[in-house]
């Protein structure tokens, strides 16, 4: 079974876009729900602010900093395929491109993220 | 069940029927089976030694007529061109072609693949249809440059089955017979240009709703590059009058 999977890297590579697109829609309520606080006056977003230094939030963020990066990558992946550009080779388009280069990205920004978030505390 | 020499035991779970009286709709069979041997010839000896009542079709045998299109292992695959060495495992499971309605355990019917293909038009329109002339393709057109591997479609319903956009609407016009609307399209011979662009251009039928997850691509027993196809359709329906030979 495993060695048909592979074939599938479409299938794969637009579910990861839908799921990635849904928890960025979320990230964007949560965004402008609490930008939404400002209409309250500067101590009600600070308040706000406040609840996000919590650790718990550290990890969503680099989760957050992930799913941009997928979801860019993949769908540049996507317009590129639509201009009829690497047909022959999406499977490596998705694994190389949006999955190696993806996380070679991540980790450029998310050791500086971690390395920060450990000094300060 | 005895094995013979070079054969090995294989695990066949196949979906049946209601109507068979299987009670949750699979039944297994330990099948002794060689490797050069195929689902098709697994399906032969379930039917000879275990259970006269199981039913599938084939009929060339030799992947020319696609008539044995099945569900393998999850992968909508030609049952006489998959050798069951190839899948890596010894449990096969067996199941009708999805996105289609199934008459009895593997047999489907394949009425909604072609009411999907006849709204395309695939027939060829000549100029002039009265004409006693051969209507030869010209050498140096782009049909005949670009289009010979899309031409090779049997009408299996394998990609119908393998695609993820039909499984989720009866409208989609799926991958096959956009690619024979495509390949009529791009034929400097043929005029029936709008009438094919019509139902292409639908909104919950047409070649906009492709994701482009490659899966009829993938599972074509033709290598047809069916989302190419799709792709070339929708960029050069961004222009009208492209396809425009009048």
């Amino acid at each position: 079974m495993k060695k048909y999977l592979h074939q599938f890297t479409g299938q794969t590579a637009q579910v990861l876009q839908r799921i990635t697109g849904i928890l960025l829609l979320v990230y964007l309520f949560l965004h402008v729900r609490t930008i939404h606080e400002l209409s309250r006056g500067p101590e009600a977003l600070d308040a706000a602010l406040l609840t996000f230094r919590h650790p718990l939030f550290k990890f969503l963020e680099l989760g957050l900093f992930a799913t941009i990066i997928l979801h860019a990558l993949n769908g540049v992946r996507i317009t590129l395929i639509d201009l009829g550009i690497g047909h022959q080779r999406h499977r490596r388009l998705f694994w190389v491109y949006s999955i190696g280069v993806g996380a070679i990205i991540f980790l450029a920004g998310a050791i500086p993220l971690i390395l920060a978030a450990v000094q300060r505390s | 069940m005895p094995v013979q020499l070079g054969e090995q035991l294989y695990r066949v779970r196949i979906a049946r029927s209601a109507s068979v009286g299987i009670s949750n709709g699979v039944q297994e069979f330990d099948v002794a089976l060689e490797d050069r041997m195929t689902v098709l010839d697994a399906l032969f000896r379930i039917l000879r030694d275990h259970d006269h009542s199981l039913t599938f079709r084939c009929a060339c045998r030799v992947g020319m007529c696609g008539t044995c299109a099945v569900s393998v292992n999850g992968i909508p695959r030609l049952a006489c061109k998959t050798r069951v060495r190839t899948l890596s495992s010894g449990t096969l499971h067996i199941g009708p072609l999805p996105n289609l309605p199934v008459i009895k355990d593997l047999a489907v019917s394949l009425d909604p693949f072609f009411a999907q293909w006849k709204r395309i038009k695939p027939a060829f329109r000549p100029r002039n249809p009265d004409s006693q002339e051969l209507a030869l393709i010209p050498d140096t057109s782009a049909y005949a440059k670009q289009t010979p591997e899309k031409r090779d479609c049997i009408t299996c319903g394998i990609c119908y089955g393998a695609c993820g956009v039909k499984s989720t609407s009866n409208e989609y016009l799926g991958p096959a017979a956009i690619n024979k609307a495509f390949l009529r399209l791009m034929d400097p011979r043929d005029i029936a240009v709008q009438e094919r662009i019509a139902p292409l251009n639908e909104e919950r039928g047409g070649v906009w709703r492709c994701h482009t997850q490659f899966n009829c691509t993938a599972a074509c027993p033709k290598g047809i590059t069916l989302t190419d196809s799709i792709t070339r359709l929708r960029r050069a329906m961004l222009f009208p009058g492209k396809f425009e030979k009048l």
